[in-house]
């Protein structure tokens, strides 16, 4: 028992993150206070320069994702909420805003769904961010001490048993976190998708200027990057049309 | 007769005041003729009204007589030419003579002029004999086609496909003629055709055909393009008229004396059919997607505006201009971008065709309307000629347009693809506000996932698994020792205890030896307990051990030490004994 109450707060000691600047806060703030008085531009500048400083959050893209859709520039706000929901798939707020600014825009591309096996292990590492998985990984790992502590220690045969058992499942359990962990990380750092910011592209059959068009595309589509070159990308949309398009024209999630 | 003729004269001379000298003139169309060729004898006279009377034509038939009046105002001076023709055929070679007419007016007698003509033996090569052996053939009935007759003209034989013909039907009459009622209109087929027929009666100046002179009216004109290569054929053209004709009725005396007659005829006229070749449009060069124009052209594609807010119209405009078959262009294929919607152009002529073809212009405008925003290049339409003059394509280009479309206001209203019922739903909600609590602005260098501190955990869990397993190693091994420690000691001690006794066992004394074992245990646990000799009984030590197994093996060692005492030789070996005292004392030490 009470070895249960110390793993419990030993999570939460590592939950518990490590203060951050002051400046970075009042910009926040600031941002916040220009995003309330309809001063959504100023927001916009405000949380990009956030971002710059290499934060990275989910929550900086929704804010920033809620300012661009109240300036009606629906495709950053798409690709700025499918970032907050790529850093944090449990941002409920940025799927449903997502939902909304996904309705403003043109192209309605019926698509074929993944693979179930691979939506299921997608959802799997997506359950939780990177670092919450290593977090997970630190803490089974710190169970596991405890069930081998047990096992080394007990006089009682019974509960050596218990504790060698446990011991090895917490560990095991701890690499299959740290592995999630990875999944989650490349997955956020690879970028596997993209939303069209022009408002209208042009798909082309082959990476030149001059090939043929395939099929057009509108601002906010979300398209998967299939293939890169210099500077043209090869994307396919959900329906399994193919194509390429000059990377300037879309920004990857 | 001659006042037969007065009166005939009389009829068609209108009266008028007329002052001047009076010109009267023979004309002969030729002065060579041969047997059997018509000519024509043509007196004129500038007055009106008077008396008329014709040579006798001695030598020659006369077919005939046709009349005509030419009024003329010149310079105030109102001038009239009354003219009367013959038709003569001669009947006999040599120089011939025709008497001169004569004319009375006004109390005067004019004469005119007498001819000469020459007629020669008939050329069996010629075409006007093989023409009036025609004649011949044909009968006195037909004879009056050569009065009257339809003639079609057109300004080429061959022409392109697409390239004008311009076909004009002309009368040539020398006699008056009524009502012309059309039997047959010729046949276009292979053509396109358009009536360019001047809408009043439109004289043309008299033509000279084998030297006699026709008035000429233009019956229909029409301006035709060829619609498919190959021999075409611009069919007859059939008419009905009726016409005046003055009749030298025979040749005997009754006839004579009937004198000239005018007689109404019925005549068919029938033009002859006319063959033009249609050539095809020259492979070489052609552009596949061959608008079709034959002439010389312009083009020029405009948009009324470049820059525009999406969903406002746009209107392009095609011009063609030029000549060439401009009715026939159809309106060119633009190529919008998809996001344009686009509309069916709309045609606007500006053109009139004439004998030389269409000359104008041709508009389309097409009405076009972004519905999104963006840059958007009008792809280059390219407008193709071909042109027959040259004999070859022309290609007319333009700019390429670029039209800028600005975000509308009503943009997002107007997308036509149809939404779905969920979304709809969601239309009338607005977004969630902004995460502002509990936002933590770590940089991503504080990441926790591959961080130092991360890994320094992951090794001290590991580590301390390892450690944890060394430890209990190390502990186990240490309190294996302490026992075995113990165990030494309390055989140590119990060998001292026994130490006389054994010298006893060695020195094969026994007596002493057992009495030594019971007083060396009584002293054991004299010791051991802190009890004096006097208080110890063998049951108090079984009792203070508290061990029942310690307990039975110290009875059995003390019972067979006191045994042994008084009967040596009961019991087992002294040296036997002597270990089970040795264990006793080791086994107490080792539990208390």
């Amino acid at each position: 028992m009470k070895k249960l109450a110390f793993t419990i707060s030993f999570i939460l000691i590592l939950g518990i993150q490590f203060g951050f600047s002051n400046e970075s806060l009042s910009q926040f703030q600031k941002a916040t206070a220009a995003y309330d008085s309809s001063n959504y531009s100023d927001a916009i500048w405000l949380y990009n320069n956030l971002l710059q400083e290499d934060i990275i959050l989910s929550d900086l893209h929704y804010n920033l994702g809620n300012a661009y859709f109240k300036l009606n520039d629906v495709p950053r706000a798409i690709l700025n909420y499918e970032k907050a929901i790529k850093n944090d798939p449990n941002n409920e707020d940025a799927a449903y805003n997502l939902s909304l600014a996904n309705a403003k825009t043109v192209d309605k591309i019926e698509g074929i769904p993944d693979l179930f096996l691979y939506r299921w292990w997608k959802a799997v590492f997506n359950l939780f961010a990177a670092d919450t998985w290593a977090k997970i990984t630190v803490s089974l790992l710190f169970i596991a001490v405890v069930f081998f502590a047990l096992y080394f220690f007990s006089a009682m045969l019974g509960m050596k048993k218990l504790g060698f058992y446990l011991g090895v499942i917490f560990i095991a359990l701890g690499f299959v976190s740290w592995f999630l962990a990875a999944q989650q990380n490349s997955y956020l750092n690879t970028q596997q998708y993209a939303i069209i910011i022009e408002p209208t592209v042009n798909i082309k059959s082959s990476p030149s200027a001059g090939s043929s068009k395939l099929f057009v595309l509108h601002e906010g589509t979300k398209v998967k990057i299939e293939n890169q070159t210099n500077d043209w990308l090869e994307v396919s949309i959900p329906n399994g049309n193919k194509g390429w398009i000059e990377a300037e024209l879309l920004e990857g999630i | 007769m001659r006042r037969l003729i007065l009166t005939f004269t009389l009829l068609l001379f209108v009266a008028s005041s007329f002052a001047g000298s009076i010109n009267f003139t023979a004309k002969c169309s030729h002065k060579t003729v041969e047997v059997g060729q018509q000519f024509r004898v043509t007196y004129s006279v500038n007055a009106s009204g008077g008396n008329f009377t014709p040579p006798s034509f001695e030598g020659f038939n006369s077919y005939g007589s046709g009349q005509s009046s030419n009024k003329q105002i010149v310079n105030g001076k109102r001038t009239i030419m009354n003219s009367i023709s013959y038709i003569l055929v001669a009947t006999k070679t040599g120089n011939l003579k025709i008497e001169p007419a004569v004319f009375e007016y006004e109390g005067e007698s004019y004469k005119s002029n007498p001819l000469k003509v020459e007629v020669v033996g008939a050329d069996e090569n010629s075409a006007n004999a093989q023409r009036n052996r025609q004649n011949n053939r044909k009968g006195a009935a037909k004879e009056l086609e050569d009065y009257i007759f339809i003639q079609p003209v057109v300004d080429k034989r061959s022409a392109y496909v697409g390239e004008s013909i311009t076909v004009t039907f002309k009368l040539y009459y020398q006699l008056n003629f009524g009502q012309l009622s059309p039997d047959k209109m010729p046949d276009y087929s292979g053509f396109w055709s358009k009536d360019i027929s001047p809408t009043n009666r439109q004289d043309l100046p008299i033509e000279r055909i084998n030297g006699e002179q026709y008035q000429v009216v233009i019956v229909q004109k029409m301006l035709l393009t060829p619609q498919r290569a190959g021999d075409l054929e611009i069919g007859s053209m059939e008419l009905n008229t009726v016409v005046q004709v003055k009749t030298q009725a025979g040749r005997n005396m009754f006839d004579r004396m009937r004198g000239y007659g005018v007689q109404n005829k019925e005549v068919r006229l029938v033009s002859k059919p006319i063959k033009i070749t249609a050539k095809a449009l020259p492979n070489k060069g052609k552009p596949t997607n061959f608008s079709g124009a034959v002439g010389q052209f312009n083009m020029s594609f405009k948009p009324n505006k470049t820059e525009v807010k999406s969903n406002e119209a746009i209107d392009f405009v095609v011009k063609i201009s030029g000549n060439g078959n401009l009715p026939l262009i159809a309106a060119p294929k633009l190529n919008f971008p998809s996001d344009f919607e686009k509309y069916d152009p709309e045609t606007k002529n500006n053109f009139k065709t004439n004998a030389g073809g269409s000359q104008g212009s041709k508009s389309f405008t097409y009405l076009a309307i972004p519905r999104h925003s963006g840059t958007f290049e009008i792809e280059p339409y390219t407008f193709n000629y071909f042109d027959p003059i040259s004999k070859s394509y022309k290609e007319i280009g333009h700019e390429p347009i670029v039209i800028q479309v600005e975000k509308g206001a009503d943009e997002e209203n107007v997308v036509f693809t149809p939404r779905n019922k969920e979304e709809v739903e969601l239309i009338g909600t607005d977004i969630r506000y902004l995460h502002i609590n509990g936002v933590s602005l770590n940089s991503s260098k504080d990441r926790f996932y591959q961080s130092t501190l991360f890994y320094l955990l992951i090794l001290l869990g590991l580590g301390s698994i390892g450690i944890l397993f060394f430890l209990s190693r190390k502990l186990k091994e240490k309190s294996a020792d302490t026992v075995g420690l113990k165990k030494s000691k309390a055989n140590k001690l119990a060998k001292k205890r026994m130490a006389k006794a054994k010298k006893h066992l060695d020195a094969n004394e026994t007596a002493a030896f057992y009495e030594e074992i019971s007083a060396a245990l009584f002293g054991y646990y004299s010791d051991k307990f802190n009890i004096s000799l006097a208080e110890l009984s063998q049951e108090k030590i079984v009792e203070l051990i508290d061990n029942k197994e310690i307990g039975n093996e110290l009875k059995l060692v003390l019972d067979e030490a006191e045994m042994a005492r008084f009967a040596p030789s009961a019991g087992g070996s002294p040296s036997d004994l002597y270990q089970k005292a040795i264990s006793v004392i080791s086994k107490t030490e080792g539990i208390a």
